[in-house]
């Protein structure tokens, strides 16, 4: 059917055809001087060689580039070649843009080379001249436009024109960029990112020409922004863009002043690895609020658990002494707290003004600081078990020291708090933290600090009202239990500092590639964004497990939910693919992926349900509802179906 | 009259922040709403047809792409074989004053008999706002809308694109496509198309 309609245009257009002249000489139609030119005299059998139409405009005028744009036509040829001899397509030149308002268009102005490469069979006839023969339909517009057609052939020997082919060479998109390019829908644009890594990038005017007429709005701006070790250029979708496009194909395109002009062609499938979620907008207030809940919360979570304990003690032991003492304590241990975080805070704007892809915890990414984190925990231990008695306490636990060692003690109480807190996030932090890495420096700073008042606020209120401490316990030996309770609690999580050093040394891996899958427990497979796009591109419901040795919420949310016989259960009969994004050392490409989300700590829970929806983003803290409930998108699916 | 210096400001601020002025509509949604003045002066609107299918033709008869419609009579024959199904045909063009393709009045009644238009109305907008409401880029620029006010087309008129008036018969035209599906209770199978022609000429 397709060729039968193929050969009734081609009868057509021939019988169109018998009205024009075939002209040896150019021949001027609708404001353009077209002459066909090759860049050889004669064909040898086996050989490559070009040919093209040359378009030369009047001035004002233009001809149109593959995509026309909002209005606008490309030009067509059609070849009529001697046996043995094959067209190649169209190698069109860096087109430029022209603005008719509100209207923007595709094209060449002035003089343009359409060539196309051709072959010469090894057993092409050379007894008799070959004529190359082609029908060129055009629309040259300037504001009105006119259609143009002329039937153009050449015998050789031809007049070789190498020169201007060579310089239209100049002219040509380079194949490839010399980046790392990634291109990304979300719900109003595309957006094209490209990182040089090491290499300096100097880019002009920036403009994307995509290949597909009806992707994207031509006459708005697009918006080039630097990014970490590259560029992201926004391009703005049309309102009725084709939703189905696998790849984006086009020209990328940069001016620098009147003459430079680069341009590269681009042909990148649209990875859905950072996903379209459009998130409302953070404010400052609600970032700060976040931030304080989750300070507040963090008090509770297993990686501070054991330091609060320690104070609890401490408060104990403090139960009779007079009430401005105690308020003073609580101011201490608070600005030990505040303290810690403005250098965590510090660290964190300074490294990431460097370059540096780091989030949350990124200190815990150290093998060595964990080492040193595992020795005060071993000291601290020993302390509770009563091995010896630090002179200058670390917990303020120590019940003979003078108020002022109480104090110094105090305060690095704060500060271990802070440094023991950081493998975990509690709820709400991630939204907060996610907002403040993203924003000027002094608005991080107040986030930092509202997250130091809510891990400190408990204690604060309790040295304020001293009264409230009625509710513990006198001291007495049910101490010493605790303080062995407690000690058994800092051992083990040594143990677990000594499993992160190890991991990280590489003894161990979280993932391993050939983990065998049984029924009764999940098989992950190690996160990439090419393995994700794989998935995705297949429908296949996806989770992703962002983690690390040294988030201890993580391990708790594995241990307790994840590596359940249930959550296997669920996950095969979804059909899910599990991916482990694992943080433990430094990782771009894991980084890059929370910040796609507005995150840059863990841990991070991502559901794709398979239909192309927009992930789902589980809580930091898992329970078995919370998966269960997340995955029966699924059923519904399902029932839908 | 005292709201009046009120009402400036507000104005002038509604034009500041509804830029860019040109936009663009999605199918499935509500056709805005439109007035605009006929060959007679009279203000027509697209909701005075509320109930019956109306199709918007963005045309200029000095656009080659518009000449391969209506030299041998191919966009006629559409609008009266419509108009006989009870399809309302809207003509409009946005060629602002000066620019190519505008004409007065009376000029268009001429051209329009000339051309043995058989359109409800033709409707001017020279200063191209319903154009840009619409987002039509081309002449020809083709919207259908339903009888419940819904856009269910818009896009080029046909398949080909090309100047040549022997294309036509080889093409698939959206806009017969559309009504038939949508006249027998249908959905439309192409709903969108990147519609191809002359620009629209507008007020710059």
């Amino acid at each position: 059917m397709a060729t039968s309609i193929g050969r009734f245009l081609s009868i057509l257009f021939f019988t169109i055809w018998l009205s024009v002249p075939v002209s040896a000489e150019p021949v001027y139609d609708a404001h353009a001087r077209v002459e066909l030119i090759a860049d050889t005299a004669e064909i040898t059998p086996g050989s490559e060689f070009q040919a093209g139409v040359l378009f030369r405009m009047d001035p004002e005028w233009h001809v149109y580039w593959k995509n026309p744009g909002d209005s606008g036509l490309a030009p067509v040829f059609k070849w009529e070649l001697p046996e043995g001899i094959s067209a190649g397509e169209i190698r069109w030149p860096i087109p430029q843009k022209i603005d008719l308002p509100p209207l923007t268009s595709y094209g060449y102005e002035k003089e343009v080379l359409l060539a196309v490469p051709f072959k010469a069979s090894p057993e092409l006839n050379t007894q008799l001249p070959a004529v190359l023969r082609v029908k060129v339909e055009w629309l040259a517009c300037k504001v009105e436009c006119i259609p143009g057609k002329a039937e153009l052939e050449i015998k050789t020997p031809f007049q070789a024109n190498n020169e201007i082919f060579r310089k239209t060479e100049s002219t040509y998109p380079a194949k490839k960029l010399p980046w790392k390019v990634e291109a990304r829908r979300t719900e109003k644009n595309i957006q094209l990112s490209f990182f040089s890594g090491e290499a300096k990038m100097s880019l002009g005017d920036v403009y994307f020409f995509p290949e597909n007429e009806a992707l994207v709005s031509h006459a708005e701006p697009q918006t080039l922004t630097r990014k970490n070790q590259g560029y992201e250029l926004q391009i703005p979708l049309s309102v009725n863009h084709p939703e189905d496009l696998e790849s984006l194909r086009g020209v990328l395109v940069s001016r620098e002043g009147l003459s430079a002009v680069r341009g590269w062609e681009v042909n990148v499938p649209f990875s859905s690895a950072a996903p379209a979620v459009v998130r409302p907008p953070l404010h400052l207030a609600g970032a700060v609020f976040f931030a304080f809940l989750g300070g507040l919360i963090l008090n509770l979570m297993p990686c501070v658990l054991p330091v609060l304990s320690l104070k609890i003690l401490s408060f104990v032991s403090e139960a009779n002494q007079s009430r401005p003492s105690v308020l003073k304590q609580g101011l201490i241990f608070t600005a030990g707290v505040l303290f810690s975080f403005w250098v965590l805070a510090g660290a964190l704007i300074l490294l990431k003004a460097g370059g540096q892809q780091i989030g949350w915890g990124f200190q815990l990414q150290s093998p060595w600081f964990v080492a040193v984190l595992a020795v005060i925990f071993l000291i601290l231990a020993f302390n509770l078990f009563g091995f010896f008695e630090i002179g200058l306490s670390l917990t303020g636990a120590g019940q003979n020291l003078s108020a002022k060692k109480g104090w110094a003690g105090t305060f690095a109480s704060g500060v271990l708090a802070v440094v023991v807190a950081t493998p975990c996030t509690a709820p709400f932090m991630g939204t907060a933290l996610g907002y403040a890495l993203t924003q000027p420096a002094w608005t991080a700073w107040i986030i930092f600090t509202a997250l130091g008042f809510g891990l400190a606020f408990p204690y604060f209120i309790l040295c304020a009202n001293p009264a409230w401490l009625r509710f513990i316990p006198k001291p007495g030996p049910w101490m010493i239990t605790l303080k062995r309770v407690l000690g058994t609690l800092l051992l083990l999580t040594v143990f677990w500092l000594g499993w992160i050093f190890s991991v990280q040394m590489g003894a161990f891996q979280i993932v391993s590639r050939n983990q065998e899958a049984s029924a009764h427990k999940l098989s992950w497979e190690p996160y990439s964004e090419a393995r994700l796009t794989e998935l995705l591109a297949a429908g296949r419901p996806i989770f992703v497990d962002f983690t690390a040795a040294w988030c201890l919420t993580c391990q708790v949310n594995e241990r307790l939910v994840l590596d359940r016989k249930e959550t296997a259960e669920l996950f095969k009969e979804g059909n899910i693919a599990a991916l482990k994004a694992d943080w433990t050392n430094r990782d771009e490409e894991v980084t890059r992926a929370l910040a796609s989300h507005g995150r840059n700590s863990i841990p991070f829970y991502l559901f794709y349900s398979g239909k192309g929806a927009a992930p789902v983003v589980l809580p930091e803290i898992l329970t078995p509802k919370i998966v269960r409930e997340a995955l029966s998108v699924l059923d519904l699916q399902k029932e839908a179906n | 009259m005292n709201r009046k210096p009120a009402l400036l400001p507000i104005l002038i601020l509604s034009l500041i922040f509804s830029a860019p002025a040109f936009s663009a509509v999605e199918n499935n949604q509500p056709a805005p709403d439109f007035s605009l003045t006929d060959l007679d002066g009279n203000i027509r609107s697209l909701s005075e047809f509320n109930g019956k299918f109306v199709v918007l033709e963005w045309v200029n008869h000095d656009c080659p792409f518009v000449k391969k419609h209506y030299d041998q009579g191919h966009m006629q024959a559409l609008q009266a074989e419509y108009a006989q199904k009870g399809v309302v045909w809207l003509s409009i063009n946005s060629s602002a004053e000066g620019k190519q393709g505008n004409y007065s009045p009376e000029e268009w009644k001429g051209l329009q008999a000339e051309k043995k238009s058989a359109a409800t109305a033709t409707l001017l907008d020279p200063e191209g706002k319903v154009g840009k409401l619409y987002g039509a880029q081309t002449t020809p620029h083709m919207y259908v809308v339903n009888p419940d006010g819904d856009l269910i087309y818009q896009g080029a008129i046909d398949s080909i694109k090309s100047t040549n008036t022997s294309d036509i018969e080889l093409s698939e035209n959206y806009v017969r496509s559309a009504l038939d599906s949508a006249l027998s209770g249908g959905t439309v199978q192409t709903p969108f198309s990147k519609a191809y022609g002359c620009s629209v000429k507008y007020k710059s």
